[in-house]
């Protein structure tokens, strides 16, 4: 098989299985922030700095995904 | 997509050490070795002098008028408004000592605030995009937790640091199991330890790096779509733009937070 055939099929998958467990927490995250504000809702303010940079920081797994896939893009391909 | 080869370019070069030149300027035969070598990236460089720039001539212009109840919209307000969130997380993290850590960690958010909000201004580079400068910056923050955790526990006190639980775990053990586990459990703590202070050079760079590469990416090919998509909806770009200026703000926040957070964690008294 073509060897850049095989470099752009890791790339792209390295991307979409990366994706599924920071959009699994991203939704997590999102999903026990609503839940608390919907029970209290005079949290919301106290969260909303803490709950951005925990997003954040989930978001920075997919992020190392899309770091590796476009190393091996524009590297190795 | 009409900025793709652009596009494209653009991420081989920031992805790599390789040297180009701005304005399409060739080097001094002299130098060329010298630059090829080190693979400077000379727009980065001449960015981050320009940002260094901005800030030390914003930084003067307010100690120059610095008053005592500043105006709402001055930018010594701003100014203030930054330093004091940093402040209440680093008096709950490192208690009084907090002053002798804020110049660092305000420094560091300001210089990578600068660096992904360029990425907003047409013509000029942001320079976090490029991996040397973050990586730069993750090694700047690795010496300076490490030089901190050493200044104040003692060159002892911070090797004893990587070999963190074995001392409680030690404990726990009894009889003649103690002497089989023991340097176990230390080889392994000691390894493990080491990886996680040099895995943060690599987690904090590279968070920066992808975060402000894919926001240029994401904002390039959905710009290049504004054209056809212009029919529908008319102000996408200021969208676009906003997406990219919370991005930036908060990669920045992160940056300094995280640099603050193992300091705290350097100079802390348990581990």
């Amino acid at each position: 098989m073509d060897p850049k055939l095989m470099v752009y099929l890791g790339a792209a998958l390295c991307m979409g299985i990366g994706a599924i467990g920071p959009g699994l927490g991203l939704g997590n995250a999102v999903g026990k922030a609503l839940e608390s504000i919907g029970r209290n809702p005079e949290s919301s303010k106290a969260m909303g700095g803490t709950f951005f940079v925990g997003l954040a920081f989930v978001e920075a797994i997919g992020i190392y995904a899309l770091v590796v896939s476009l190393v091996l893009i524009f590297l190795k391909g | 997509m009409p900025n793709m080869e652009r596009l494209s370019e653009e991420i081989r070069h920031a992805v790599q050490f390789e040297t180009r030149y701005p304005f399409g300027h060739e080097p001094l035969t002299a130098t060329q070795g010298v630059w090829n070598s080190w693979g400077v990236h000379l727009d980065t460089l001449v960015w981050t002098w320009i940002a260094m720039a901005m800030m030390i001539v914003l930084a003067l212009y307010v100690r120059k008028r610095i008053i005592m109840l500043p105006a709402a919209r001055s930018p010594q307000n701003l100014l203030e408004m930054v330093w004091d969130f940093f402040d209440g997380i680093a008096q709950d993290l490192v208690g009084h000592e907090a002053k002798r850590y804020m110049p660092m960690v305000v420094s560091i958010f300001f210089f990578v605030l600068f660096g992904n909000l360029f990425g907003l201004i047409p013509i000029f580079i942001p320079y976090t995009r490029d991996v040397n400068t973050t990586v730069g910056l993750a090694l700047f923050s690795f010496l300076a937790f490490t030089y901190y955790g050493m200044a104040k526990k003692g060159f002892l006190g911070w090797v004893t640091h990587f070999m963190q639980p074995v001392p409680q775990l030690a404990h726990t053990l009894e009889g003649g199991l103690k002497y089989v586990m023991i340097p176990i459990l230390f080889v392994l703590f000691v390894v493990l330890n080491i990886i996680e202070e040099l895995a943060r050079i690599v987690s904090l760079s590279m968070r920066l790096f992808g975060n402000i590469m894919g926001k240029h990416i994401v904002m390039t090919i959905l710009l290049g779509l504004t054209w056809f998509l212009s029919f529908i909806f008319e102000p996408l770009p200021i969208f676009v733009w906003l997406i990219g200026l919370i991005a930036s703000m908060v990669q920045a926040m992160i940056f300094a937070l995280l640099t603050l957070a193992y300091v705290a964690g350097a100079v802390g008294e348990h581990h």
